[in-house]
């Protein structure tokens, strides 16, 4: 009796386990997978399956002190759309995929190190910053050409970017997109992914 | 019953807990007040005793400015996207980023890329002479060239003009031969190969223009 109670209490685990991971946790009804080449690799995107996972450690905090970590506007600036993370994963098949879009994180490389959304590249802010000596090489390795030395820079052939950092706490994202506005950079040409990492994750969403 | 449990162990866990904390606080704050001195006083004595950055050194320099550092980090991070899959460079670090790609043993079209991309950041007038016959790149005269660039230049051109006529030597080319290549082997640096192209212009249309069997004139020897 004893043996078939605890039987009976190992199948219902069984069942309920199977049944989690049989749940099928797409991205949209008919959206389950996205595959994109990441340094020269290919990634699918998908969300996590298991459905009782929850977000633990460092991206599972809840109160970053302000100053320093503040709540950001919903619009980075003019003209820059704002992107959720469908509009990012067809930013990646779409732009990306392509070679005619770039996918930015504007953390520091450390971060990035740790892990990213697949396919982005890192961009930390500072380098778009105007102060920066060297801004003039990473614009045209975005694709931007300068006619002469000091002069206007001409942003046809640049690539479409959509930026994003740690999430809508993170600021850096923000200062990147008004530097490259500020370069001159067409703001129609510009995205920004306010969700960033935490969102990203959050959603159970590839990290690689 | 539960409810008057639970509330009653709530209360018990905080006094306890403010009990623990308060007394402490104060001691607590000292020990980490100091830490922060103590890890601030070496970074400023560090960055006192610190050597001033030879101005040549491309190394130095990044070390001494967190901005190149990140840039270039960024460029080989947006470079990932290019075909090739050679970094994108800052102005100044072309000859370290050659000498290291040698040393990886990356293919020619690799360092033909930074080659390209210096080219296009003005930095580095690209010799044309480096490319063999076969549009190969010859980079063990490209690195000699490299290292030549920073003595000067006008020794070459005074030798010209002070040897002037003797019976000139000669040279066959062989198969697989560059201009620079020659040069560093007849004159000892490869930024000679100008002085042979000069003296052959009869034969040699382009300096990267030059053909096994073809007899070159090795002026000054």
């Amino acid at each position: 009796m004893k043996m078939r109670a605890f039987a009976g209490v190992v199948l219902a685990q069984l069942a309920f386990t199977a049944a989690a991971w049989a749940q099928d946790v797409r991205i949209t009804p008919d959206l389950s997978e996205i595959s994109v080449n990441s340094a020269g690799q290919s990634v699918t995107i998908r969300r996590i399956q298991n459905i009782e996972n929850t977000l633990t450690g460092e991206w599972a905090r809840t109160s970053r002190p302000c100053p320093d970590q503040c709540l950001q506007p919903i619009s980075a600036s003019d003209g820059v759309a704002t992107a959720g993370e469908l509009e990012v994963l067809s930013f990646l098949q779409n732009e990306a995929s392509t070679g005619r879009g770039l996918l930015i994180d504007t953390r520091l490389p450390d971060a990035f190190a740790d892990g990213t959304i697949p396919g982005a590249v890192n961009v930390p802010h500072a380098t778009l910053d105007a102060q920066n000596p060297f801004r003039t090489e990473i614009l045209r390795a975005l694709g931007a050409t300068q006619t002469g030395s000091g002069g206007q820079w001409e942003f046809s052939r640049a690539f479409s970017l959509m930026l994003f950092c740690d999430g809508p706490w993170c600021s850096s994202a923000q200062d990147a997109v008004r530097s490259l506005v500020s370069s001159g950079y067409p703001p129609a040409k510009l995205g920004y992914y306010r969700g960033g990492m935490q969102v990203w994750q959050l959603m159970g969403l590839t990290v690689s | 019953m539960i409810r008057i449990l639970i509330l009653t162990s709530a209360f018990l866990t905080v006094t306890v807990m403010l009990l623990l904390m308060q007394p402490r606080a104060p001691e607590l704050m000292e020990p980490v007040a100091d830490v922060a001195r103590a890890g601030f006083d070496p970074l400023t004595t560090t960055v006192d005793v610190r050597p001033k950055p030879r101005p040549n050194t491309v190394v130095a320099s990044a070390q001494a400015d967190p901005l190149q550092s990140l840039s270039a980090s960024a460029l080989s991070s947006l470079s990932a996207t290019s075909p090739s899959g050679a970094p994108i460079i800052l102005p100044g670090e072309l000859r370290a980023h050659i000498i290291q790609a040698i040393g990886e043993g990356r293919p020619d079209d690799y360092i033909q890329e930074l080659l390209r991309q210096a080219a296009l950041l003005g930095e580095q007038d690209v010799p044309t002479a480096l490319i063999t016959r076969r549009g190969r790149l010859d980079t063990t005269a490209l690195v000699e060239a490299l290292e030549a660039r920073d003595q000067s230049r006008t020794v070459t051109v005074t030798d010209v003009q002070r040897t002037a006529a003797r019976e000139p030597k000669t040279y066959i080319v062989q198969p697989g031969d560059s201009l620079a290549a020659i040069a560093r082997h007849f004159y000892g640096e490869t930024g000679a190969y100008d002085r042979i192209y000069r003296a052959n212009r009869d034969i040699l249309n382009k300096p990267d223009d030059i053909r096994a069997g073809q007899t070159l004139v090795l002026p000054g020897l």
